[in-house]
């Protein structure tokens, strides 16, 4: 299985598809953390929020986030590189395994441009804001008072959100392994993404669904991380966010353990 | 020492209820080149994907290396090496940095293994170019070069000469059959292009329908596609007498059916069959014989198909 990682982070790091969509997340990043450091100072109107959020990292990770899921194990199985893994004795598991290890690698790379400009701009001191729309590193970003920043306190907090977006995506490998097509996953992710924060607001009225819903990491209020989330919050979250991902391993898994590989 | 690389019991595969492979039993030897022949949909390729594991089978069982079991035949799998249907490439990178991503994932770490392949297969000269500007046969050549990665103890390869040009498919030709000599490894080759096949095997499998039809040696075949005059007579016995006497020959062959198969004389029919009726014997059939190897295809399946 180490084989089959080094592997696949020699093609990612060969990759031109990544660089493009970390080049894209870099400039999203910048615009969404200039558009939240104007607004409150009223040089952009504050109807401009909804534009804001287009390029908040919530957005731009359930698109592209699917994507690299597409590119890197649908791709995987357009040029055999899958059949060649498996005609050569590695385990359906382990390739399972390998590939969502490495796709979370990828989410983490394209995710840092997030994780660095909202270490950044929390450092400055200065005010963000988005209105009601912020979640994820755009919230922790915005829900700041300005105060002294305890770094560890940061650090935990963007660990946290990151374990959550990789946990969040991870339903990407069972719809990659059995869809085998990059436009279905991305299109079934954006949409499931959509449905989930529809659901999520339905716990206001079910509790009981709420709780149902906080078994997974789009449940709870995980993806509003701030820098007065307790520790025992984020250990939830990280917890939850992994018996997510074993789950939808498994899950592969037992959909991929005996499939034909066309 | 087990003599056998692969060995299939009553292979049986069913696809959406079309029997795609029917008792499918066959024995591969070490250090023999198998020709897999077939019509399109035969089940050529639905063997190799069975024995690769990218398939599983319906009924039966596979043995490779004298072992069994799905465990035992994934760990045997590192033995193998393959090009099934078409190559495993990563079109954006170039053909050295594709044996690279292959060699890491087999857990190589000869690096120089790299040149020496691309050196084999001709591909030396192809720099930064990336896979997806090769043509078709370039394609192929580093399709096999992958395959050749862990220097594999059989080799399965469907179509492999598709796309070659014909110096290529001469040179794809003379490094398989040095494979097979200096290393001593098994080959298991599937091709339409018969005559090609013919000067590349050593053995050959015809599977038809999902069925396999017959296997057979080179010599086997050979005698099967040798040119003769087929003689059919009342007297056997008393016609080999002749042809011993009369044109002092043992080139020839009494077949179980009383046949003759007379290997001498092909072209003075006339003069043949003037002498054995001088001596008496009524023939009933006189006739010269001897197929391709496409004709001795045909024959088998029962037709005159598309190959």
């Amino acid at each position: 299985m180490f084989n089959l990682i080094q592997a696949d982070l020699f093609k990612l790091s060969k990759s031109m598809a990544i660089k493009i969509l970390f080049a894209l997340t870099t400039v999203s990043a910048v615009v969404m953390a200039v558009m939240a450091y104007l607004i409150p100072q009223g040089k952009i109107e504050a109807n401009m929020t909804g534009i804001g959020f287009m390029f908040s990292d919530v957005n731009m990770i359930s698109i592209l986030g699917a994507v690299i899921a597409g590119i890197f194990i649908c791709g995987d199985f357009d040029n055999k590189t899958i059949h060649d893994a498996i005609a050569n004795g590695c385990s359906r598991a382990a390739v399972i395994v390998s590939k969502a290890i490495v796709l979370g690698c990828a989410i983490t790379l394209i995710l840092l441009p997030y994780v660095i400009i909202t270490g950044v701009a929390l450092s400055t001191g200065s005010e963000f804001s988005m209105g009601s729309v912020a979640v994820g590193f755009l919230h922790l970003l915005t829900s700041s008072d300005g105060s002294t920043i305890d770094i560890w306190t940061l650090l935990s907090a963007l660990v946290t959100l990151i374990i959550l977006y990789v946990a969040q995506l991870s339903v990407c490998v069972p719809l990659a392994f059995v869809l085998k097509k990059p436009v279905l996953v991305v299109a079934i992710y954006y949409g499931f993404s959509i449905l989930t924060a529809q659901l999520t607001r339905l716990s206001d009225s079910y509790p009981v669904f709420g709780r149902i819903v906080s078994w997974t990491p789009y449940g709870g209020n995980y993806a509003f991380v701030t820098l007065d989330t307790g520790t025992g919050d984020m250990v939830t979250a990280i917890t939850v966010s992994i018996l997510f991902m074993i789950v939808m391993i498994a899950v592969t898994y037992s959909a991929f353990r005996k499939s034909e590989i066309k | 020492m087990i003599e056998h690389v692969l060995k299939t019991n009553n292979l049986t595969k069913i696809y959406h209820g079309v029997n795609v492979l029917h008792n499918v039993s066959l024995t591969l030897e070490a250090g023999r080149i198998y020709g897999l022949i077939g019509q399109n949909g035969a089940g050529k390729t639905t063997l190799m994907r069975l024995v690769t594991g990218l398939s599983f089978p319906t009924s039966g069982s596979i043995e490779l290396f004298g072992h069994k079991g799905e465990s035992n035949l994934q760990t045997e799998r590192k033995r193998l090496g393959s090009m099934i249907e078409y190559p495993s490439l990563t079109l954006s990178m170039t053909a050295k940095e594709n044996l690279k991503l292959h060699r890491i994932m087999r857990g190589i770490p000869n690096k120089e293994v790299e040149d020496e392949l691309l050196k084999l297969v001709g591909l030396a000269d192809t720099g930064k170019k990336k896979v997806k500007n090769f043509s078709l046969g370039m394609k192929q050549r580093l399709g096999i070069a992958i395959a050749l990665l862990s220097s594999p103890e059989l080799l399965i390869l469907d179509e492999p000469i598709n796309g070659l040009d014909p110096l290529g498919v001469v040179e794809i030709r003379n490094l398989l059959k040095k494979l097979c000599e200096e290393r001593q490894m098994t080959i298991l080759i599937s091709s339409h292009n018969l005559p090609e096949l013919y000067q590349t095997a050593t053995d050959y499998i015809i599977v038809h329908k999902g069925e396999l039809k017959q296997a057979l040696t080179l010599e086997q075949l050979d005698e099967c596609c040798k040119q003769h005059i087929l003689i059919r007579c009342n007297e056997p016995e008393k016609l080999v007498s002749v042809l011993e006497m009369e044109f002092d020959t043992t080139n020839y062959k009494v077949m179980p059916d009383k046949t003759v198969k007379l290997y001498d004389y092909l072209d003075q029919k006339e003069r043949v069959s003037r002498v054995l009726y001088e001596n008496g014997i009524v023939v009933t059939n006189l006739s010269n014989e001897g197929e391709t190897l496409e004709n001795y295809f045909i024959s088998i399946i029962g037709g005159d198909q598309n190959v």
